[in-house]
């Protein structure tokens, strides 16, 4: 037996060698060299962007004092968040994923399991930190900008730190998956133990007098604070990813058969910018399932629109888990609209994304409507008065998502004009975050074989760029949806009626709202128009399925 | 009153504990799996001997592929234990003893069909390969596609690259899910042969499979109904249509509603 597995293992190495070296051979150099390019141009373009955002005042004495006594509380609880998206995805069958194949042919072998999953465990912890460091270091940029260099904290310094810090916090989703997930621990006992360490480091932030917590240790690092703790932190997170490494062998055959068709497809959407496909298949890797029996049943006042009845149906099939992360992210976007109140304008992108992704989860009934379009089509309705009619519940789904926003910011800013400012900024910001997530949801994915995509005769920088944009236009509508909370900052300074600013620019989103929603009823129309003015000859044959109808 | 004395009964003798049963091919104690609330098999006993050669049979649904699963390891029973020859299931010496070929063939995008047999063939230590492959596949009728991507084949003859590959490394315990399907008629024969093969060299044959030309040459079969067993028993006499929907294999009473 030990001959075979030792022979199975050599086996498994020359394979792995002569597929790494033909893999190589068959690279398409050019290819890869102008995705290289593309890559640093957008990042580029994106960083320069950011940083240009940052035009803030430098922090003065107190509020950098302010930073670095409370910067490591407020860290460790992100630290904490992360691990408990780690133990969660652990408890699913995460962090690893290898080829269907691989599954099947090497991990039913006799052969050392741990020597065949050491190599995935050791690869994807090694992206998540090069992402985290990455990460890191734009955000020590950022922050290098308001620290003036005279406090002895240079930017070098600030970058340095936050990729270290950028790195660790990465690295800990991965750590935190592989030791739960190896050790098989009970998914309820998960939950309770990773709902548990964020109360602690929420205590720590927010309640005096501030227990200890153990996450804020590695806070001290991205503040670049040498503290022995900080020192011991860090190797104790090291030893633990070493002991993750070191157990990869015991990860469930069953969670990795079930990843490898899934993170196949997962990558391939990803490469598709299929934001849809990509929430369906994260879905299925978390084991995200409808309830089968309904929150509430859908009372008969509301039950004379179909629509509405279907939409409201929908959402009361939503899963728990579904609407915790809801809440988490209405609560992520209004901790970071207090950021831009507090001075740091670019945490505006984060509260935007956040409410993106809130909004693909609210329009779930619209993305369903979207995705059997042969259902839909069947159906004796136009297809854009149907798709505008779904709209109305996603958007009232927002309500109260809004107000535990309010009242998380009434948190931090106990004053009542949080609650007036709440309001006006959060309620166009999470209708931005919808109209945004209807926006991909209604153009769906990219077909790379339509007649209609003129990409392919694009030079390639034309081409890359309009795909770019196509991807980018639906988040940065709800990045848009988050700028009143600047126009609160700018009336603040400039001593303007607060309330009329926020009414004013509350009015401009709410114009993009709307125009969203009119794109989405003319949508067909405005496209046949569109084709009929580029090609003539196709206006007597070419028609709509709303024309039909 | 005095008490008569009790005459002492005579002892009776504990019962001889039967010796245990050496380990057979496989022996399956109570394996069962929930996906949440839903059972998709309940609690399952089944012990096969070595060089036997049974049939799983059931419809759509009814648990096969899930216990073959289990008992390759590729899913974890809810309860329950079981064993391959003796070790446990995802052991090192249970994975050495049983091949398995799955209903979903399944392929590296990047190795010809000659590269995955060398590669499936020294993974489980069998350096005398090569002659075997060429005899492999020119049984199956694919010695021409050795340098092809099986990923690229047809469904056919996937199946067949499959089969090719669940028989190049020595195994105690074959186990085959739904092999026949997308086969050509020179295909079935080819399997058959094989199989028969495998069983006159000594190995246990497992196949969940509903085509009688196979069923007919097993000596016991096993049907699974919505994740019950139903059967488990002789298949002469037995009618495999009836017994995948009744509960009444032998057709002893019929005109009874179940």
């Amino acid at each position: 037996m030990t001959t075979a597995t030792s022979v199975g293992i050599d086996a498994l190495r020359q394979m792995r060698t002569d597929r790494r070296r033909r893999r190589v051979a068959d690279m398409e150099w050019f290819e890869l060299l102008y995705r290289v390019y593309i890559t640093a141009l957008i990042g580029g373009f994106v960083l320069v962007w950011l940083s240009s955002l940052v035009t803030d005042a430098p922090f003065t004495q107190n509020q950098f004092g302010t930073l670095i006594h409370e910067g490591p509380r407020y860290t460790g609880l992100l630290i904490a968040v992360v691990w408990f998206l780690g133990m969660r995805s652990g408890a699913n069958g995460g962090p690893v994923s290898v080829e269907e194949a691989e599954v099947r042919h090497v991990l039913l072998a006799p052969v050392n399991r741990a020597a065949v999953l050491r190599h995935p465990a050791v690869q994807r912890l090694r992206t998540m930190a090069f992402t985290g460091t990455l990460a890191g270091g734009v955000t020590g940029l950022v922050l290098s900008k308001r620290v003036p260099r005279a406090w002895g904290h240079g930017p070098n310094q600030w970058i340095i730190c936050g990729a270290l810090a950028g790195a660790l916090i990465a690295a800990s989703f991965v750590i935190a998956a592989l030791l739960v997930h190896s050790f098989r621990i009970d998914r309820r006992v998960v939950t309770v133990t990773a709902v548990a360490i964020v109360a602690w480091h929420a205590a720590s932030a927010f309640l005096a007098p501030h227990p200890w917590a153990p996450f804020n240790e590695l806070g001290h690092v991205a503040l670049a604070m040498v503290h022995p703790s900080g020192v011991v932190a860090v190797a104790v997170l090291l030893a633990l990813a070493a002991v993750g490494v070191w157990r990869a062998g015991h990860l469930s055959i069953e969670a990795l058969a079930r990843r490898s068709a899934l993170v196949s497809q997962l990558k391939f959407a990803v490469t598709l910018q299929d934001i849809r496909t990509v929430v369906l298949l994260r879905r299925q890797l978390s084991q995200e399932h409808m309830r089968e029996k309904p929150w509430f049943t859908v009372p008969s006042a509301l039950r004379r629109n179909i629509v509405v009845t279907r939409c409201l149906r929908s959402l009361a099939h939503f899963p728990a888990r579904r609407m915790a992360r809801m809440v988490l992210l209405a609560v992520t976007s209004a901790v970071s609209i207090v950021a831009v109140w507090r001075g740091t304008t670019p945490a505006l992108v984060v509260s935007g994304l956040a409410l993106f992704m809130l909004g693909l989860d609210v329009i779930e009934p619209l993305s369903q409507e979207v995705d059997q379009p042969d259902r839909t089509d069947a159906l004796p309705v136009e297809r854009g008065l149907l798709l505008t009619q779904h709209l109305l519940v996603p958007a009232l789904t927002t309500v109260p998502f809004v107000l535990v926003g309010v009242a998380v910011a009434y948190a931090f800013e106990p004053h009542g004009m949080t609650i007036i400012a709440g309001v006006l900024i959060g309620s166009p910001a999470a209708l931005a975050g919808v109209a945004g997530a209807v926006i991909n949801a209604v153009k769906g994915a990219p077909d790379p074989l339509s007649e209609a995509n003129s990409g392919l005769y694009m030079p390639p920088e034309v081409s890359g760029m309009t795909t770019v944009v196509r991807a980018a236009w639906p988040p940065v509508v709800a990045i848009i949806g988050s700028t009143p909370a600047v126009a609160l900052v700018k009336a603040s300074e400039n001593g303007d009626n607060i309330p009329a600013a926020l009414v004013r620019t509350a009015l401009g989103i709410g114009m993009v709202c709307f125009l969203t929603a009119g794109w989405v009823r003319q949508r067909e129309k405005i496209r046949a128009a569109f084709r009929n003015f580029a090609n003539p000859q196709n206006s007597s044959s070419a028609s709509t399925p709303s024309q039909k109808v | 009153m005095a008490r008569t004395p009790r005459t002492p009964r005579p002892r009776t003798p504990e019962p001889e504990q039967p010796a245990p049963l050496p380990p057979g091919a496989l022996d399956i104690v109570g394996i069962a799996k929930n996906y949440g609330d839903a059972p998709a098999l309940e609690p399952v006993n089944l012990r096969v001997e070595h060089g036997e050669r049974v049939a799983l049979i059931g419809h759509n649904g009814s648990g096969k592929t899930t216990m073959i699963r289990i008992i390759t390891g590729l899913l974890d029973a809810t309860e329950g234990e079981s064993t391959i020859c003796g070790h446990a299931i995802g052991s090192i010496g249970a994975r050495a003893a049983v091949s398995y070929v799955a209903d979903q063939p399944t392929f590296y995008d990047d190795l010809t069909l000659w590269e995955h047999l060398e590669y499936v063939a020294r993974l489980h230590g069998n350096a005398e390969w090569e002659q075997q492959a060429a005899d492999l596949l020119g049984h199956l009728g694919l010695y021409d596609r050795a340098d092809d991507m099986p990923n690229r084949f047809s469904r056919g003859l996937k199946q067949k690259a499959a089969l090719a590959l669940g028989f190049i490394r020595p195994f105690e315990v074959l186990i085959v899910d739904e092999p026949f399907v997308g086969l050509d008629s020179a295909g079935k024969e080819a399997l058959l042969e094989l199989l028969a093969q495998a069983s006159d060299d000594g190995a246990t044959v497992v196949v969940a499979t509903h085509e009688l030309s196979f069923v007919h040459t097993v000596s016991r079969i096993v049907a699974l109904r919505d994740g019950r067993m139903v059967y488990d028993g002789p298949s002469a006499g037995i009618d495999v249509d009836r017994l995948v929907r009744t509960e009444d294999p032998a057709g002893e009473h019929d005109g009874e509603r179940n």
